[in-house]
């Protein structure tokens, strides 16, 4: 058989074996998701048949309302994004550079959440920061009473998002840092860099990658997140998926929830796109 | 113009004593090498020197003064590492010029000494491509530039050509060589080869078991070895256990002489101060095995006791396998409790 053949032969064998999955994606997730997306611009003509409208989005981007949500989605995505790395790069950078068994202790109490379902987490943080809970508790039996609860505000879905979120983004920074070598730290040392030169100059360029991956990969959770906003954050404004999820169950219209949906998607990909160039950069290097 | 002295210098890393305290003193401009097999405290004795350990004790003095407990950043030294340690975000320009940037010279004045920095490297027109972009040997040449572009006091070389090809490593070993004498700056190189000991060192300090074993030129340490280790380290060596009576010992047929009082002491025979003559009569050593080396033949010979010899001639020399010689010995050492105690040399 020439190697033409061959080849020929286990290129089809390849698109037989991923055929099953493709398809299913194809059929449950593309399918459906194109179908909500179209619908939002493709509408039933008052006369019969169907006419292009951007109806639905104009009146997205008109109301107020829409718009608080999706700035308060904004922001909370990006402040629990930059507290995520903010708390976890040292911890990362902490476990990265000290062996032993403190740095053991630490690493298992980051990585701890990622086996508590959200639900408990939710429910936990209720218990502990809301109002009357143990932390107010605690403070008052130091003589602090002035305790403001986060829960039920803006600030309610960033603690809990930061709790979910701390696992991933700190297996993620682990590994970025791993690949920055001893040598090359004890290289700048050698040629003068004090510890705030080589964080900046050698160490966050060096996980560039691994930020880029963090950034996206939260920034993905983060957005689309019902559960922590719906069970911690305030109601108005509310953040994109809860606010999707009333819009649907509660006010039962599913053309203005599909327009959230595809706005929330169309945000997401923005995310998505850096994401794969991110990896797609890395794999050219890596082939350099 | 530097001097470097090391006094009294140990590390212990909890209760395993990485370096037993030791002293040595590197002229001005004078190439060192620390020698030693894995684990003999070499690694451990050029990172001290750099600041990356701290001693347990004694002293670490560069031009007199104590440098033992600086941070490497605030020491005149540079090293170059093993494994290039280049930062790959970084160009070549970027790479050699940062530790000058650090030092807060103009942008000018960067460029300049890096573009000097990468002709006395050979990689002039190499500045704007990365790390990535370079082969090994390319690669370590920029880890060299980058330490020499800060004009050193001392510079230090932790294995920098063992992930190299040997061809590439006796280059790039030659031009060191060539950069550090026309530089005049005093150097330590850490290495595993002695080849690359023997052919780059203006002194050799061999290492064993966190210790200085012996300290000396290439030649000394080669022709004089002071101890069984070095003796067995530094090239090939016959290793004969014999006893000594009356100023002489017997290994098979051959004397060797041994001034020295009577009792068992280890004979140490370079193969190249072996020479085989033709027994007539079956007795000495037969060959076993022969290989041809270019010039040179090395040649495997075994006594009827199974004692072997390692014997080293010209490729003329006609020798054949499975025949029988005489081994005659121009020179060797005889060890007594581990140190040399006698030596004969050729008439």
């Amino acid at each position: 058989m020439s190697a033409t053949a061959m080849s020929l032969r286990s290129g089809w064998r390849g698109l037989a074996f991923i055929a099953i999955p493709v398809t299913a994606i194809a059929i449950f997730l593309f399918y459906p998701a194109a179908l909500s997306i179209i619908g939002t611009l493709v509408r039933p003509a008052p006369g019969g048949g169907y006419t292009f409208s951007l109806q639905s989005y104009i009146f997205f981007f008109t109301d107020s309302y829409s718009l608080a949500n999706l700035a308060r989605t904004l922001w909370t995505t990006v402040v629990t994004l930059v507290l995520l790395i903010a708390v976890n790069l040292p911890i990362a950078l902490y476990m990265r550079f000290t062996k032993g068994r403190l740095a053991a202790v630490i690493q298992a109490l980051a990585l701890f959440p990622m086996f508590v379902p959200g639900i408990i987490i939710c429910y936990a943080l209720i218990r502990y920061m809301g109002p009357n809970g143990w932390l107010q508790s605690l403070l008052s039996l130091v003589g602090f009473h002035h305790y403001a609860s986060p829960h039920l505000t803006p600030w309610g879905p960033v603690v809990g998002l930061i709790w979910d979120g701390m696992p991933l983004t700190l297996l993620i920074l682990i590994s970025g840092l791993s690949n920055v070598s001893d040598a090359s730290i004890e290289a700048a040392r050698d040629v003068g860099a004090g510890r705030l030169r080589i964080l900046v100059s050698i160490i966050t360029p060096e996980i560039t990658h691994s930020l880029l991956i963090v950034s996206a990969l939260n920034f993905l959770g983060i957005f689309g997140q019902v559960l922590m906003p719906f069970m911690l954050g305030p109601t108005n404004p509310e953040m994109m998926g809860p606010f999707m999820l009333r819009t649907f169950s509660s006010v039962r219209d599913p053309l203005q929830a599909s327009t959230q949906a595809t706005i929330t998607f169309l945000i997401c990909s923005l995310a998505g796109v850096a994401y794969v160039r991110s990896i797609a950069r890395r794999q050219r290097e890596d082939r350099t | 113009m530097s001097t470097l002295e090391l006094e009294n210098l140990g590390k212990k890393f909890g209760a395993v004593v990485a370096l037993e305290p030791l002293s040595l003193r590197i002229s001005d401009g004078e190439l060192i090498c620390l020698l030693g097999p894995s684990g003999s405290g070499k690694s451990t004795l050029l990172r001290i020197i750099g600041g990356f350990e701290m001693p347990t004790g004694g002293k670490v003095l560069i031009d007199g003064a104590d440098v033992a407990r600086t941070p490497p950043e605030k020491r005149p030294t540079a090293m170059v590492f093993q494994s290039h340690a280049l930062w790959s975000h970084m160009t070549v320009e970027g790479n050699i010029g940062f530790g000058l940037k650090l030092r807060g010279l103009k942008k000018a004045e960067i460029a300049a000494k890096v573009d000097a920095a990468l002709r006395l490297v050979g990689l002039a027109d190499y500045g704007k491509r990365h790390p990535a972009q370079l082969s090994g040997g390319q690669r370590q040449r920029v880890a060299i530039a980058r330490c020499l572009v800060l004009e050193p006091k001392i510079l230090l070389m932790d294995e920098p050509f063992a992930s190299l090809d040997q061809h590439l490593r006796d280059r790039l070993r030659e031009e060191v060589r060539q950069i550090q004498k026309k530089l005049g700056i005093t150097t330590v190189f850490v290495t595993h080869g002695q080849d690359e000991a023997l052919s780059i060192a203006d002194r050799i300090v061999v290492m064993s078991m966190g210790r200085i074993e012996q300290v000396g030129t290439p030649a000394e340490i080669y022709t004089y070895p002071q101890t069984p280790f070095v003796a067995g380290f530094i090239g090939d060596m016959n290793m004969l256990k014999a006893v000594v009576t009356s100023g002489a010992a017997r290994v098979g047929d051959v004397q060797l002489d041994a001034p020295v009082p009577d009792g068992e002491a280890l004979f140490a025979v370079r193969p190249e101060d072996v020479t085989l003559t033709p027994s007539l009569n079956g007795e000495g050593v037969r060959v076993r095995r022969i290989v041809n080396y270019g010039p040179v033949l090395k040649i495997e010979a075994e006594m009827p006791d199974g004692t072997l010899w390692k014997v080293q001639t010209l490729k003329d020399v006609p020798v054949t396998e499975g025949a029988c010689y005489h081994p005659i010995v121009s020179r060797h050492i005889v060890f007594r409790e581990d140190r040399a105690v006698h030596r004969v040399d050729p008439v």
